[in-house]
């Protein structure tokens, strides 16, 4: 259905949502929103509270069924359909994510956390465990390698040994976006990663995202921090009641009258 | 002082082990009396069943009240097989286990849906219901009045019916499960077990089929539980369907939770505990379950992980007084406030 559609800048897209919807009881939750990811870019999702975001990337990540709608994957070798796959499928097939609220493996270590965020990538089951057969070893040493420099990546190999539960708020922030980062996926969505953080770790943040972007990750980001999303994004959407009322850059979107109203309320005396 | 043991331990683990190793060989021929070297085996047996439930619970997060009944359909599987068709116990043991998985596999899909309580009830009837089904299939089991005269193993034609012979068959069998046991733990299927049982959607997310690795920990579980009740039915020559009551799932998981619960050691520790300090103490024999009863709630107040677990199974609710309750850091931010 969407055989080779191109962006308008020549990048193409990677994810095609298509009228998804869900409702809980008689509210719409998520009210038949498209949205498409092109490969490469920052696509940040705004709205005020209860707008409906973090329900959509639930809906992308199957941790919710959505009611109806197309959600379609497009790696390059083909278009997949992925709204009837269970969440382990799709992360396999390399969407990652965190979460609004934290989850991290609290009594794991650190680096088990990021290590087990690899657990996609290999195969060896029951009897390579117990046997610690040659290719287990070699997966097993590949899993960890990886893992730790990733950790060094966000600073945070020294602590690699702690319980993940005991590291302070800025930290398991990194350490959730590292665990999602080692099943290597291709799209990152991020639930507010700015959840919490000072000025100074947002910058950080910043720079984090900018480079993942930059080594060719697909990021979807939900924020409520507006400068981070100004700077960051390639293309905003925006949700309100679960509909998708405006998409377009940062400015496209800073002058759109509907956003203005949806932020604001309506301006009495137009 | 906790902190010391556990570094001394730490620092040492491989002379204490090599001295541990070398004192269980040693003591059947030391000051290994008969009794003595049964409550030995009954040890053995018993870390086997804590670790193996512990590899449900432990790792998991998912309570079993049922692995009594699993410990029982391995028992029963294996003597009958024995009795009934007259099969060596190198062939009745493992396809005891195997037995046992699949019954677990098949308890596990009907069950690994239910969270915690519901957990609970379920497998608790289920233990109940195998009891039952002993007690009313004579045809099979000869129901209330047991199964004796259950064979010895044989080696190499040699049979190891005396204490000594069947303590070292035992204890190997234990090591090897702890052995597995412990691989498992440290790999990716445990890693898996223990995202589970940390946060379920997080797991999923990570590509963890969080349902079918339930199943496999249920079931994998079953099988060390369902080779135990084999190695106890041909050791103790008699088998009745008492022996596999809800009383003896309460005793495993008394043992994985005051051992520690997550942890290799804790089971072993809670096994120990559980079988030798009623034995040292035998002339208080009816106040037995008093004991265990005391034990394990002073175990949840004071140390509700277990004397060498890594995560409680049972959780204080927030704010309740406890002795050992330290808070690190405010609720709002942190990761155990989510959902």
């Amino acid at each position: 259905m969407s055989d080779g559609i191109a962006a308008s800048d020549g990048s193409r897209n990677l994810l095609e949502i298509r009228k998804v919807k869900k409702s809980f009881g008689g509210l719409a939750a998520v009210n038949e929103v498209d949205l498409t990811a092109a490969e490469g870019k920052i696509h940040a999702i705004i709205g005020p509270n209860g707008a409906g975001k973090t329900t959509f990337f639930n809906l992308i990540t199957a941790i919710i069924p959505a009611d109806s709608g197309t959600i379609v994957l497009d790696l390059g070798d083909g278009p997949l359909n992925i709204e009837h796959l269970p969440t382990h499928r799709i992360s396999e097939l390399g969407i990652s994510r965190t979460f609004q609220n934290i989850r991290l493996f609290s009594y794991m270590s650190v680096l088990d956390n990021v290590m087990a965020g690899t657990h996609g990538r290999y195969r060896q089951f029951v009897w390579a465990a117990i046997s610690r057969n040659r290719r287990y070893r070699s997966d097993e040493q590949q899993a960890r390698d990886l893992s730790l420099a990733l950790l060094e990546k966000v600073g945070l190999v020294d602590k690699k040994d702690e319980y993940a539960r005991n590291l302070p708020y800025g930290e398991q922030r990194k350490l959730e976006i590292v665990r999602a980062l080692a099943g290597d996926p291709r799209i990152l969505l991020l639930d507010e990663p700015a959840a919490g953080m000072n000025n100074r770790e947002t910058e950080d943040l910043d720079g984090f995202i900018r480079q993942l972007s930059r080594e060719g990750l697909t990021i979807l980001l939900i924020e409520h921090d507006m400068k981070l999303v100004m700077n960051l994004a390639d293309v905003i959407t925006v949700l309100d009641h679960g509909v998708k009322i405006a998409e377009g850059n940062a400015a496209q979107i800073q002058n759109d009258e509907r956003v203005v109203e949806a932020y604001l309320g309506k301006r009495r005396y137009a | 002082m906790k902190e010391t043991i556990g570094s001394f331990v730490r620092r040492y683990r491989i002379y204490l082990s090599i001295v541990g190793a070398v004192l269980l060989i040693v003591f059947p021929v030391t000051l290994g009396t008969p009794y003595l070297i049964q409550v030995m085996v009954l040890v053995f047996i018993y870390i086997v069943l804590a670790s193996s439930l512990n590899l449900i619970t432990g790792f998991t997060g998912m309570f079993s009240l049922g692995h009594g009944a699993f410990y029982g359909i391995g028992a029963y599987t294996s003597a009958i097989l024995a009795l009934g068709l007259g099969l060596p116990f190198w062939v009745t043991m493992p396809l005891a286990g195997i037995f046992a998985a699949l019954i677990g596999a098949f308890i596990g899909l009907a069950t690994a849906r239910l969270r915690q309580t519901f957990l609970v009830f379920g497998t608790l009837a289920f233990g109940e219901i195998v009891r039952i089904v002993i007690m009313n299939w004579p045809d099979l089991t000869r129901g209330p009045f047991g199964i004796p005269g259950i064979p010895a193993p044989t080696i190499f034609g040699f049979s190891l019916k005396g204490y000594a012979s069947y303590y070292y068959l035992v204890m190997v069998f234990m090591a090897l499960s702890v052995f597995a046991i412990y691989r498992l733990y440290h790999s990716r299927v445990g890693r898996a077990w223990v995202a589970i049982r940390e946060d379920e959607t997080a797991a999923a997310t990570m590509g963890v089929p969080v349902f079918g690795y339930k199943i496999l920990a249920f079931s994998l579980g079953c099988l060390f539980a369902g080779l135990a009740g084999a190695f106890y039915a041909h050791f103790v020559t008699y088998i009745s369907a008492d022996q596999f009551s809800v009383t003896e799932s309460f005793l495993i998981l008394t043992m994985v939770a005051v051992g520690g619960t997550g942890s290799i050691v804790g089971p072993i520790i809670g096994a120990v505990i559980l079988i030798v300090v009623p034995e040292l103490v035998r002339f208080l024999a009816q106040y037995r379950a008093v004991f265990y009863g005391l034990l394990l709630i002073v175990v949840m107040v004071v140390k509700p992980e277990g004397i060498a677990g890594v995560k409680a199974i049972f959780m204080r609710a927030p704010g309740s007084i406890g002795f050992s309750h330290k808070r690190k850091k405010p609720a709002a931010l942190g990761s155990e406030a989510s959902q």
